[in-house]
């Protein structure tokens, strides 16, 4: 019985191996930490922010938070020089969508982070609705 | 999913690989009415612009089949994207069922970084682009320019056919410099295409 347990216990150490190098250096490894932050922390960031909104065009029109700078993934190319002309090495990227189910603003943080190589980005968390709240 | 529903799905999950010069993938999400009474869609609900949900019948007698068109826009974007779709009936066993469509776009080559920045006190070292040719994709040659004279840009062969190096060196300068890097992709008998990335030098 106890030989086998041993057994049991190197297999299963010998297989851990690969899984837990594969955990660290697989490029495509989940985060484990979630990006998002809450508007209170971000508040504390005041004058390092940059807002970026990730909602449809149309709503950004309508409203949005003071001096945010719209980035849908549709439209990347056209939209991300913008971004790039006001972003500076010591400020915090935070975008934001509507709270509503939206997985945009993952997205394009997601894609900042990956792709463009910016560094930190956070989503805010409730996004949209909570920053409009907040003012209230 | 309920097993005693009404409305039984082939599949609740689909994936579907896409380019982002395809525009739009659609993908289709079949069912049977297996119950004894018939089943009305109320409403197709997903959480993204980028995706419209469809369906020719409204209502569904038992036995018919039918089936949820999903359309998905691709232009602009990269990387696995989950789209659910949310099904709202009035069948009470299952009220409401999420359909999953995974999408995973890619353009014939990936670069990375898109973004290269040195600061006023970085030396004018030398930084790299990667370009990496996505699998199932024949890339024979990449090019690089630059908008600025001021930004070098100058193509490497890491592993040809499957990866590249863009080396981008600015020149030491006052002030601050911008570049506007073209990095293009040729294939056999296709039209190159051209990708952006940026630097900018402070």
């Amino acid at each position: 019985m106890r030989l086998v347990v041993r057994q049991i216990a190197v297999l299963l150490a010998v297989a851990m191996l690969p899984a837990l190098a594969a955990a660290f250096f697989h490029p495509k490894r989940p985060s484990w930490q979630s990006d998002e932050v809450p508007l209170s922390a971000v508040n504390a960031w005041a004058g390092r922010v940059i807002w970026i909104d990730a909602r449809p065009a149309e709503e950004f029109a309508a409203a949005h938070i003071p001096e945010a700078v719209p980035l849908r993934e549709g439209e990347w190319d056209a939209l991300l020089p913008a971004l790039l002309e006001v972003w500076e090495p010591d400020r915090i990227v935070v975008v934001y969508c509507s709270s509503l189910s939206c997985a945009a603003s993952h997205e394009v943080a997601a894609r900042l982070r990956d792709e463009v190589g910016l560094e930190p980005v956070r989503v805010l968390q409730g996004g949209w609705e909570a920053w409009r709240a907040a003012q209230k | 999913m309920s097993a005693s529903a009404a409305l039984q799905w082939d599949k609740s999950e689909l994936f579907i690989p896409a380019m982002p010069s395809d525009g739009k993938v659609h993908a289709h999400f079949a069912f049977t009415n297996t119950g004894s009474y018939p089943v009305k869609i109320k409403d197709l609900k997903s959480t993204c612009g980028c995706t419209a949900a469809t369906s020719e019948k409204r209502v569904v007698a038992p036995g018919e089949k039918g089936e949820v068109t999903v359309a998905y826009k691709t232009i602009g974007r990269r990387g696995l994207h989950m789209a659910p779709i949310t099904v709202r009936t009035d069948d009470p066993d299952a009220p409401e069922t999420v359909l999953k469509l995974r999408v995973l776009i890619q353009d014939i080559v990936e670069l990375q970084p898109t973004f290269l920045y040195w600061k006023s006190d970085e030396p004018a070292s030398p930084k790299t682009i990667t370009v990496k040719v996505t699998d199932g994709f024949d890339v024979r040659q990449i090019g690089a320019s630059s908008s600025d004279p001021r930004v070098g840009v100058k193509v490497q062969t890491v592993k040809a056919g499957h990866e590249y190096a863009v080396v981008v060196t600015p020149q030491a300068a006052s002030g601050t410099v911008k570049a506007k890097l073209e990095i293009t992709a040729q294939r056999p008998s296709e039209a190159a295409k051209t990708f952006t990335a940026y630097a900018r030098v402070r």
